[in-house]
């Protein structure tokens, strides 16, 4: 049974753990995370990412998709409010399709591991949803236990983790009264705010990936624009003309270039804009503060693809039917055949505005002013400390968060009158989150700046040297 | 047989008077303001119905961002996080499939369980469909933590938190 200072001590090694369990998974797990070569190369990792863990041309990124899932917790039903899963999605240009599951959509796939697919009924990580557990680092091998990924996604030890599994091998429901929100802490709290912080580091937590080989058995289905370049992996006719005694080609039909993804570097900026010289507001008969102003301009998706269109040509060709009614090029006896022949590519270009979901602005004293504050002025000013060290600048301020119709997000605060209780140096920080697009990941960009606070010093001098 | 007679005069009824205002005062100064503070709300309460009303009011028109920014409202720094990343996509996700749009309002709360510094209220709660008009009510548990000032919302239980304590 998890006991409560059990929990709260392995969760305060959460840093610990993080650093520990997770950034070697990331760099090893996902490629391109880090531009790591994946550490399972065999199968469908190849599809997707070449050997710097680049993405290939031609994946397709569906972007992050929710699909309604039974064995996601639920709210009571009168409420109305149904607990998707959450999924990135990737799909190859030989339609394989791999789905990336958000890290609490992980974490209750592992607590319902036969249910949602994550694993066979012995309760090891193996073959699941109808496709192979791929995936990075943990589940790589596929040899990995439930224990191994719940103690990476909740950082929890390994012996409480243990105990996850073992409930969630035992199939009886217990699994929910080991994180019983009454009468102690609340562990399930803890664990979705470990899992949104996770989620927020990263943007993607790469810990498994389900692989389809072919988008047709996907939960997603295949993506238009893949079906209109190969309509066969899509199932649907292709354009050739169905003819039973059809010579085969000996090149494949001539096609368009894959379709590319660009898009302009987004501009994040934090600066303080008044007064030229703050001082600490306790010594500030005004008490000005300071103004500080954040902007973050993210500019849109372009996606541009083409669509192949071909015009029926009749060629002498060297099969057929019936009596020869033409001569090849080569003098032999032909027959006349309407093939398919590319002739144009039309070009098509989306625009996608990458949406802020999220945008934090901090303050944060520098430890080196922090130092200064208690062991340099504290010398001299007896019970000098630090009052403030850090703070949430959207206290001063309501952010303006939208897009333009020219398709760039933008996010604008004006913090007024901050008040800074402490002189010396203050780390600025804006961070945002945002939701992707149909073709690209979610991501978090963030960028820092510095405000200088100063602070009046009475000294005393020999007024009559 | 005797028979006692009680004269009433002037003085008693002004001394009557007298100590039925004294009594009206008194209790108006202190009985009723003490009446009155047993039945407000508490202020865990009052958190605990502002999360359940923040939560389930879901209108898919007004966007994501919108739904977050009146739950970070009622709610803890950490609990604004957790409903701004996965478990708020997770919950948008079905409400734009189902084009939720629906307002709720708390009728009323009891206090279920307290382990400092969190507690558990079971909050009654009526939810009116913006498009149809039509009423639905129900309960949730919500949990509310204290923090420095106040008690703020950190989370609505799941109801197999709850079957499997039971």
């Amino acid at each position: 049974m998890l006991t409560k200072p059990r929990i709260l001590l392995t969760l305060s090694l959460v840093a610990l753990v993080a650093l520990t369990s997770l950034t070697p998974v990331q760099a090893v797990g996902m490629p391109g995370a880090n531009g790591a070569a994946p550490a399972n190369t065999g199968g469908g990792w190849g599809d997707f990412y070449d050997n710097n863990g680049n993405l290939l041309p031609g994946v397709i990124q569906g972007g992050e998709i929710s699909m309604p899932a039974d064995w996601m917790p639920s709210f009571p039903d009168w409420t109305g409010i149904q607990m998707d899963a959450t999924y990135h999605v990737l799909t190859s240009p030989s339609g394989s399709t791999m789905l990336v599951p958000s890290a609490t959509t992980l974490f209750m796939m592992a607590l319902n591991p036969v249910e949602s697919g994550l694993t066979d009924a012995s309760g090891a990580l193996g073959s699941g949803l109808g496709g192979v557990l791929l995936g990075g680092g943990l589940v790589g091998g596929g040899n990995v236990s439930l224990a191994d990924l719940v103690s990476a996604l909740t950082g929890m030890s390994y012996m409480n983790a243990q105990n996850f599994a073992d409930a969630v091998i035992a199939g009886d429901g217990s699994v929910w009264s080991l994180m019983n929100p009454f009468g102690g802490g609340d562990d399930v709290f803890n664990i979705l705010r470990r899992l949104a912080e996770l989620s927020l580091a990263d943007g993607n937590l790469y810990l498994a990936a389900f692989l389809y080989e072919s988008c047709l058995t996907s939960p997603t289905g295949c993506p238009e624009e893949l079906c209109i370049i190969n309509p066969e992996i899509c199932g649907l006719p292709t354009p050739e003309p169905p003819d039973d005694d059809a010579e085969p080609t000996p090149t494949p039909l001539p096609t368009c270039p894959w379709p590319t993804i660009s898009q302009a570097a987004p501009v994040l900026t934090i600066n303080p804009t008044a007064p030229n010289y703050p001082v600490a507001v306790g010594q500030d008969p005004d008490q000005r503060g300071v103004d500080i102003s954040a902007s973050v301009s993210i500019p849109p998706v372009i996606y541009t693809w083409w669509e192949p269109q071909y015009e029926e040509e009749e060629q002498c060709r060297a099969s057929g039917s019936g009596p020869s009614d033409c001569t090849r090029a080569n003098g032999s006896p032909g027959w006349l055949r309407t093939v398919p022949v590319l002739v144009n590519c039309e070009m098509h270009q989306e625009i996608y505005p990458e949406r802020i979901t999220q945008f934090i602005a901090r303050s944060q004293i520098t430890p080196s002013s922090a130092d200064w504050i208690v062991n340099t002025l504290g010398a001299q000013w007896y019970g000098a400390q630090v009052k403030q060290a850090s703070f949430d600048l959207t206290r001063f301020g309501t952010p303006n968060i939208g897009c333009g119709g020219d398709g760039t997000c933008y996010a604008n605060l004006a913090a007024l009158r901050v008040p800074y209780a402490d002189p010396g140096f203050h780390t600025l920080t804006v961070r945002v989150g945002t939701a992707g697009t149909p073709v690209t990941m979610p991501r978090v960009l963030n960028n820092t700046g510095e405000v200088g606070i100063w602070v009046i010093l009475p000294t005393l001098i020999n007024a009559n040297p | 047989m005797k028979s006692k007679v009680f004269t009433l005069r002037s003085n008693h009824l002004i001394a009557g008077l007298l100590a039925f205002i004294a009594l009206a005062v008194v209790g108006y100064a202190f009985v009723w303001p003490a009446l009155v503070r047993a039945s407000e709300p508490a202020p865990a309460e009052i958190a605990a119905s502002a999360g359940a009303e923040a939560f389930l009011s879901i209108d898919h028109q007004k966007g994501r961002l919108a739904w977050e920014r009146a739950l970070c409202r009622v709610s803890t720094e950490d609990a604004c996080k957790v409903f701004s990343g996965d478990l708020g996509l997770m919950v948008w996700g079905g409400a734009e499939r189902n084009k939720t749009r629906q307002s709720c309002q708390a009728t009323g709360a009891s206090h279920k369980d307290t382990a400092e510094p969190r507690q558990i209220w079971l909050v009654s709660l009526e939810c009116r469909d913006l498009v149809t008009g039509e009423v639905t009510s129900g309960q949730l548990l919500s949990s509310v933590t204290q923090v420095e000032g106040g008690w703020l919302f950190e989370r609505p239980l799941f109801s197999e938190e709850v079957q499997d304590v039971d």
